[in-house]
């Protein structure tokens, strides 16, 4: 969401007191006095008000083809990756309450049901798609990016950056470089300030 | 995963007893003693049992076939419950024909409090009705459009992700009446319910056997269940 404003050219600031949206999730937005949840939701919100359309130069059927990747990264992959951090690879023993409400979210939605081998098989494969369908370009549609490698991008970030030691790490890192290198073009471009002064955002008034 | 099965022409009977897999799930099965839960990973194994063939496809191919099959079975598919099980609950009588009277009612009462559950936690089932069915239908759009004039998902021959796809049209091409995405599929969406009409040619010549002209329905543990007096067919 944050890499659509930014390549969108939206201001925003960030509320990091981390209050949940009225679906009790996150992440949500505020824009004047108007709460709207779940990012899908919020990008059409704001692509109508601001007269955005970031998916412009993909013809119908690379719109359909990037819904399709969207969903599946955001349904299916995304998943995977909760159950391995916080389920399969979670080797805090302190937090036995908070993996079970993991666990039963996981179980819920179907993805939690299976092994860790087998949830391992399952990023792997995601994570191939997204690899063989990108290939050498650029971004996932050609030389320009679009909404759907905001998408995108947002949950590959989670891997390359934040899953230390982890085996979705590693295949990012190491089976599927096209993708780190894909990641790493993304934050260039958009989060140049990504990684300075980490704390300092911590402090930051809302 | 039996239209799989019948792509292969692997001989398969069906266990209609009921009974879930070790993950509390269906699809499963057993074979040779073994039970593999879960439709992706039984068609990996039998690909592995019987080794079958891989399919010709490019990566790029490969790779779209598999993002729109996680779009229709872990997002569309929650939809397709929300509209049959919960949003508008009087038809699921013509569905579910040997559940009538009270226990229909019951067994309405106990699916629709555990898929209310699962898509809370999922996170799907936090949005509005409309929200959802909103969800529904820009899938089923994306669908069409990348379908399109093709005979296939893929092109001119049938793949597995078209087992996979076809498998949950179905449903909403026949057995999801009066909801939005049955309206959808015969109004707006024509191309979708051509493919289903073009595979169940294919692979299903029995379909209107199997499900409309049997008096009864025998299961492979001897279990008989009549259909009831004036079901429509």
């Amino acid at each position: 969401l944050e890499t659509y404003l930014r390549m969108a050219n939206i201001p925003y600031i960030n509320d990091e007191t981390m209050k949940k949206s009225s679906k009790k999730k996150t992440p949500w937005i505020e824009l004047n006095g108007k709460c709207v949840a779940d990012s899908s939701f919020i990008l059409e919100y704001l692509n109508t008000n601001y007269c955005v359309d970031l998916n412009m130069s993909l013809s119908v059927e690379q719109q359909a083809i990037g819904r399709g990747f969207c969903k599946m990264v955001d349904e299916h992959l995304y998943w995977t990756m909760v159950m391995s951090r916080w389920y399969h690879d979670f080797h805090q023993r302190l937090y036995p309450l908070f993996k079970r409400a993991v666990y039963n979210q996981g179980w819920a939605q179907g993805v939690g049901r299976h092994t860790r081998e087998e949830n391992n098989h399952l990023m792997y494969g995601d994570l191939k798609a997204l690899s063989d369908y990108l290939g050498k370009k650029r971004y996932l549609f050609g030389n320009q990016p679009c909404e759907v490698d905001c998408v995108v991008f947002g949950q590959l970030s989670q891997f390359c950056w934040h899953m230390p030691n982890l085996h979705g790490e590693q295949l990012l890192h190491e089976t599927f470089p096209n993708l780190r290198d894909y990641c790493f073009r993304m934050k260039k471009a958009f989060w140049p300030d990504l990684g300075l002064g980490a704390k300092s955002k911590c402090q930051k008034q809302t | 995963l039996e239209t799989f099965l019948r792509m292969h022409k692997i001989p398969y009977t069906n266990d209609h007893t009921s009974k879930f897999s070790s993950k509390g799930k269906t699809p499963w099965i057993q074979y040779n003693g073994v039970s593999v839960a879960d439709s992706q990973l039984s068609i990996n194994f039998l690909r592995k049992t019987f080794n079958l063939e891989d399919e010709d496809l490019t990566p790029v191919e490969e790779a779209t076939g598999r993002a729109f099959q996680k779009m229709t079975e872990e997002n569309l598919y929650w939809t397709m419950c929300h509209s049959l099980f919960i949003e508008n609950q009087s038809r699921v009588g013509e569905v579910l024909p040997l559940y009538t009277g009270i226990k229909l009612k019951i067994l309405i009462f106990i699916l629709s409090r555990v898929l209310r559950l699962e898509m809370w936690g999922h996170g799907i089932g936090r949005h509005s009705s409309k929200d959802i069915e909103q969800i529904g239908s820009e899938d089923l759009l994306a669908l069409s459009t990348f379908l399109g004039e093709k005979k296939y998902f893929l092109g001119e021959e049938p793949r597995e992700v078209d087992c996979a796809i076809f498998g949950m049209l179905v449903q909403i091409a026949y057995h999801m009446p009066g909801t939005p995405h049955e309206r959808l599929i015969h109004d707006k969406y024509r191309n979708l319910l051509e493919y289903c009409e073009r595979i169940k040619a294919k692979y299903w010549p029995d379909w209107e056997d199997r499900c409309f002209n049997a008096d009864n329905v025998t299961d492979d543990m001897g279990h008989i269940y009549h259909k009831p007096n004036g079901m429509a067919s």
